[in-house]
């Protein structure tokens, strides 16, 4: 499987904490930085299943047992930003893509 | 009620149906809740009362008859004859005619302005009375006296109470309770006369004087007889059965009378000399005969004459003997202190052992506990004077729920014990609401709700579930414990917050808006300075709709608007192809707007000179108001400019719900104010302030808070009461859930709020005033900095726009298309 990485911004442009839609290629992805993680920068799909709606990246962030989530603005439906599991309701899950930084840039692989 | 009760006891029991119930029923409405009668003026309706639906009686299949009295009964017949002449035959006849007021013989009596408080119609009597008058004297300073002395102070009147005794409530209280208690309702502005007779009533056609024995004198406009009661035993006296030297009807412990077919229950029937003025024990009167009826086996034993109340927002209660007896050897344990207004006295056995009776004064939060003790003849503690001592900081002292025994009564008036709330309770009643609903526990005086709230804390404690108020799993504060933390502390971000009272995490969509929420009604700086803490509608300045597009809405302040402005607001929906729609609270809601759009749009609405209406907030929506004496043929005030004024002024205003107003001209109330968190309804001298309504899921009128105020006291009263609010309410707690929650109800809140009881007032004010200073247009600061602008993207990597969003034309306008459904649509 090949995967494209595509340069979505710089640092900067990221606010902490708060989610940020990408388009890439056709696609609807939503950003978080959360410098307080792990992780720190997380990609997901930003259509939520659960209401089929492309929203997820308006949603706020949180934390569930060290779990980092975004919860839908919608209906709070939490996904966890790890995985994309539905934390509110195990029969959803989303999209989950990898993020890499290189020097300023962000790339988010497909 | 006691009437009502049989009824209601012997169709649960009656199940085979053996029974046909007629009914006679004086009064033009059936059974309504005496106890709390007084709540008439707060606003609670003949309906609110009534302890059932007219339809109950039908779907039971029971004939009631109102406003048909029985006039006369022929026992050799077993007939009763009513006022309409109607013939009922019977197998058993039930008197539960209760009792009338007493009205003392006094020349001038029946003078214009002298009332009784008893039905509806004596209120409505008192009502139309006190319009014409600046003065009322309530003869009689017993339980019922004092509570119509209340209700005269609400109606705005100068208020006396006269007693014959020495002391008030001489039944209730001993005579240092008398006097703390006189001490406490003088300060409330009621002026108390003891050891009084009186002997002439004064005035032309309608009170103007009364006189009484010792010479003096009292000029009043109007007078509320509530100089004890009378059985209604008149019938009974006529048909020839046996009745008390001073009244009521006498019967057995089986509440028969001299008729073995006839029995009496309640207020007019004579146990062993005795009167039963209370409902507890009319309500077990009633269980008896029920029993009896059904071939089971019962008796009355005499009751328990204890009463807690709250009389003039006093805590009173007495309980067993309030007195020991002279030669008994019993003792009196007592605090009285009046810098407190606070008097506790417990009268125990000689040995110490046992509780014989006691008074609490000004607080009696320990009358569940000690009750039960006493009932129960659990044994004292070896220092029984720790069960009346004020709260300290160590381990409450006192009789734990708990410790009571399976069959201790907890709610007297349904006779519900404590096993039969812990079953309940095993079997999945998941609140106090739900345990009042499944075993009708704490719905008659309501005194036992507290104690009912200990077990079923207690009982949840002891299955694992902590009844727990924090807000979610990163604090274990509640709201009002975060909004204190954050003003005292001073905090400004949630970081801090997090790191000085968190449990760790980085927040979630529960946490971080009640903090940002706490953060604009303390500091008020603009919230997009806390825009990682705000929720989509709070973060984008817009209310979001199911297809994730938002709704806009400017404020229109008291539905007042120009042409020039309605005008603009149809140029601006025609130009971005809004759906427009009128909202509830009379301004209009523009829908289908795009992220990137909103700020567009508001450049052009400032520019025209609107400003946001904060739809998205929790905070002040509208304050919706009629056209009021400007132009209505019936208004009294300008309700409009008052509106406006009050929009203004607590416009931006963050709470923990939204909350809204209502300004209406006058009483015909167009602008349903009374189903608002506060109303204001014009009256010929000024305003009544009515607060805690609601519309929507829950809707409940509005509690009449202040009467006839003017403009300022209006606007004092609104910024204390708001800022209370904002204070102390849970999370997403609409005013009017808010009140029914607070302990000590409307009367705690007019404490609050009216009296300072908690000297909170200037602090409240200033909070409201800080607000008020430092008021800004939420989009005005959005739009000037173009940091904040450049949020509203829909990508943060090009400007493209959502193409997953699409529109059906419907009646001339936009609406999001459903799933799946894309024929049509106009992107």
């Amino acid at each position: 499987m090949t995967s494209t990485k595509i340069n979505v911004g710089t640092t900067a442009d990221f606010s902490a904490e708060l989610g940020t839609c990408i388009q890439a290629e056709d696609q609807q992805i939503a950003l978080f930085f959360i410098p307080n993680s792990e992780q720190q920068w997380f990609a997901i799909s930003n259509y939520n299943p659960q209401n089929q709606r492309m929203v997820l990246s308006r949603g706020i962030i949180g934390s569930e047992d060290g779990t980092p989530f975004v919860a839908c603005p919608l209906h709070k439906y939490r996904y966890a930003l790890t995985d994309g599991r539905c934390l509110t309701d195990e029969t959803y899950e989303v999209p989950t893509y990898e993020v890499s930084i290189e020097g300023e840039n962000v790339f988010v692989s497909l | 009620m006691v009437g009502y009760k049989f009824c209601e006891r012997l169709i649960e029991k009656d199940s085979a149906k053996n029974y046909q119930l007629v009914t006679f029923c004086e009064e033009p409405r059936p059974a309504y809740d005496r106890v709390h009668l007084s709540e008439y003026f707060s606003g609670k309706t003949a309906e609110d009362l009534s302890m059932s639906k007219l339809t109950w009686y039908e779907d039971n299949g029971i004939e009631l008859h109102l406003n048909e009295k029985a006039v006369e009964i022929k026992r050799e017949e077993k007939v009763v004859i009513s006022s309409t002449g109607r013939e009922i035959a019977y197998d058993k006849l039930v008197f539960a005619t209760g009792s009338s007021p007493f009205v003392p013989p006094v020349p001038g009596i029946d003078k214009d302005c002298v009332c009784v408080y008893r039905t509806i119609e004596d209120l409505e009597d008192i009502k139309a009375a006190a319009a014409k008058s600046k003065s009322c004297a309530v003869i009689g300073g017993g339980l019922l006296g004092l509570e119509a002395a209340k209700a005269a102070q609400d109606l705005g009147l100068e208020t006396h109470v006269v007693e014959f005794a020495p002391r008030l409530m001489p039944r209730q209280l001993d005579e240092a309770g008398g006097i703390l208690l006189k001490d406490i309702i003088e300060e409330r502005g009621i002026k108390v006369h003891l050891s009084k007779a009186t002997k002439n009533i004064a005035g032309a056609e309608r009170v103007e004087k009364m006189e009484f024995a010792d010479g003096s004198e009292l000029d009043v406009d109007m007078i509320i007889v509530s100089a004890g009661i009378r059985p209604r035993d008149e019938i009974a006296k006529e048909i020839g059965l046996k009745v008390g030297e001073r009244g009521g009807i006498e019967v057995d412990s089986y509440m028969l009378t001299s008729d073995p077919n006839i029995f009496a229950i309640g207020e007019c029937a004579l146990y062993e000399n005795m009167i039963y003025g209370l409902v507890a024990p009319g309500y077990q009167m009633a269980d008896v005969v029920t029993d009896l009826l059904l071939g089971k086996d019962a008796s009355f034993q005499g009751a328990d004459m204890s009463t807690k109340l709250k009389l003039i927002g006093t805590d009173v209660a007495s309980f067993g003997q309030i007195e020991a007896p002279e030669g008994s050897g019993a003792r009196e344990i007592v605090i009285n202190d009046p810098h407190a207004n606070i008097y506790k006295k417990l009268v125990t056995s000689a040995d110490g052992k046992l509780l014989l009776g006691g008074i609490l004064v000004g607080d009696a939060d320990a009358y569940g506990g000690l009750l039960q003790m006493y009932q129960n003849e659990m044994a004292l503690p070896p220092e029984p004077i720790q069960l009346i001592l004020p709260a300290s900081d160590g381990e409450p002292v006192g009789v734990g729920v708990m410790d009571l025994p399976d069959s201790a009564q907890i709610c007297s008036c349904e006779a519900v014990t404590k096993g039969t709330l812990c079953d309940a309770i095993e079997n999945g009643a998941c609140s106090v609401g739900d345990l009042k609903a499944c075993t009708k526990a704490g719905t008659g005086c309501g005194g036992c709700v507290p104690l009912m709230t200990d077990l079923f804390k207690a009982k949840m404690k002891e299955s694992g579930i902590e009844v727990s108020n924090a807000v979610c799993e990163h604090f274990d504060l509640s709201r009002s414990e975060m909004y204190d933390v954050i003003r005292i502390q001073g905090i400004k971000t949630f970081d801090e917050l997090l790191a000085k009272h968190g449990k760790g995490g980085i927040g979630c969509e529960i946490c971080k808006p009640i903090t940002a929420s706490i953060f604009a009604s303390t500091w008020n700086k603009p919230i997009l300075e806390h825009a990682k803490l705000q929720d989509t509608n709070d973060r984008f300045l817009a209310n979001i709709q199911q297809d994730g597009t938002y709704s806009i809405v400017p404020r229109v302040p008291g539905g007042e608007i120009t042409p020039e402005q309605l005008i603009t607001l149809g140029q601006v929906a025609k130009k971005y192809k809004l759906y427009s729609k009128i909202t509830g609270g009379q301004r209009i809601d523009l829908f289908g707007a795009r992220v990137h759009e909103l700020p567009i749009i508001w450049k052009e609405l400032i520019d025209a000179g609107f400003e946001s209406g904060h739809a998205y907030g929790k905070s002040l929506r509208t304050v919706k108001s009629c056209v009021g004496s400007t132009w209505c043929r019936y208004g009294v005030q300008d309700s409009t400019s008052m509106a406006i004024r009050v929009e203004k002024r607590y416009r931006g205003v963050r709470s923990p719900h939204k909350f809204k107003g209502g300004v209406s001209g006058c009483a015909r109330e167009c602008a349903e104010a009374r189903g608002k968190d506060f109303g204001i309804i014009a009256t010929e001298k000024g305003w009544n302030l009515y607060v805690c309504g609601n519309g929507g899921m829950t809707p409940r009128h509005a509690d009449l808070f202040a009467s006839d105020v003017d403009d300022e006291t209006l606007i004092k009263y609104l910024d204390r009461f708001l800022m209370y609010y904002i204070k102390t309410a849970e999370r997403l707690e609409r005013t009017s859930t808010w009140l029914t929650k607070m302990e000590g109800g409307l009367d705690h809140l007019k404490d609050v709020v009216i009296n300072d009881s908690l000297g909170l007032c200037a602090e409240l004010e200033e909070q409201m005033q800080h607000l008020i200073d430092t008021y800004h247009c939420e989009w005005k600061d959005a739009i000037e900095d173009p940091e904040k602008l450049k949020r509203f993207r829909h990508f943060g990597n090009t400007n493209a726009t959502d193409d997953s969003v699409k529109f059906i034309q419907e009646r001339g306008q936009i609406r999001p298309a459903k799933l799946n459904e894309e024929a049509g649509s106009v992107s």
